[in-house]
């Protein structure tokens, strides 16, 4: 689909080095957030 | 039917590969800022709304469910003995 629409106006390389930054990011914030609800169980256990 | 379970295996790894190696390309219709935009005003509503539901129940509250605050004796011991007053 996107090799047919550019709705952004980005290139390819705009997006491939957007895409590097995001993952990264996102993987990271899951990590804290999974490590926060481990923390918290540990302490409240709400299961 | 094992040439069809193959080939249903190649279909499946492709696809992924195809997901695994292009998933960049959503950044040529979905617009960075307007997504980080997004997500970050989601994820601060979700998480203040999950604290709000948590505050407003009765066993998940942690301020009013009267279990102690953990290390308390240890650490009012600690101030004791370095002297301080409270």
């Amino acid at each position: 689909m996107a090799e047919k629409y550019n709705l952004t106006g980005m290139s390819d390389e705009e997006a491939k080095e957007f895409h590097s930054i995001f993952m990264p990011s996102m993987y990271g914030w899951f990590t804290l957030v999974v490590g926060a609800h481990i923390l918290t169980h540990l302490r409240f256990p709400w299961i | 039917m094992k040439e069809i379970t193959t080939s249903m295996s190649q279909s499946i790894q492709s696809d992924f590969k195809v997901m695994g190696t292009g998933m960049w390309q959503i950044w040529k219709i979905l617009d960075p800022a307007r997504t980080l935009w997004t997500l970050t005003w989601f994820l601060i509503v979700l998480g203040l709304l999950i604290h709000i539901l948590l505050f407003k129940s009765d066993d998940l509250n942690w301020h009013a469910d009267g279990r102690p605050v953990p290390f308390k004796d240890a650490a009012a011991y600690k101030r004791a003995q370095a002297g301080l007053p409270y």
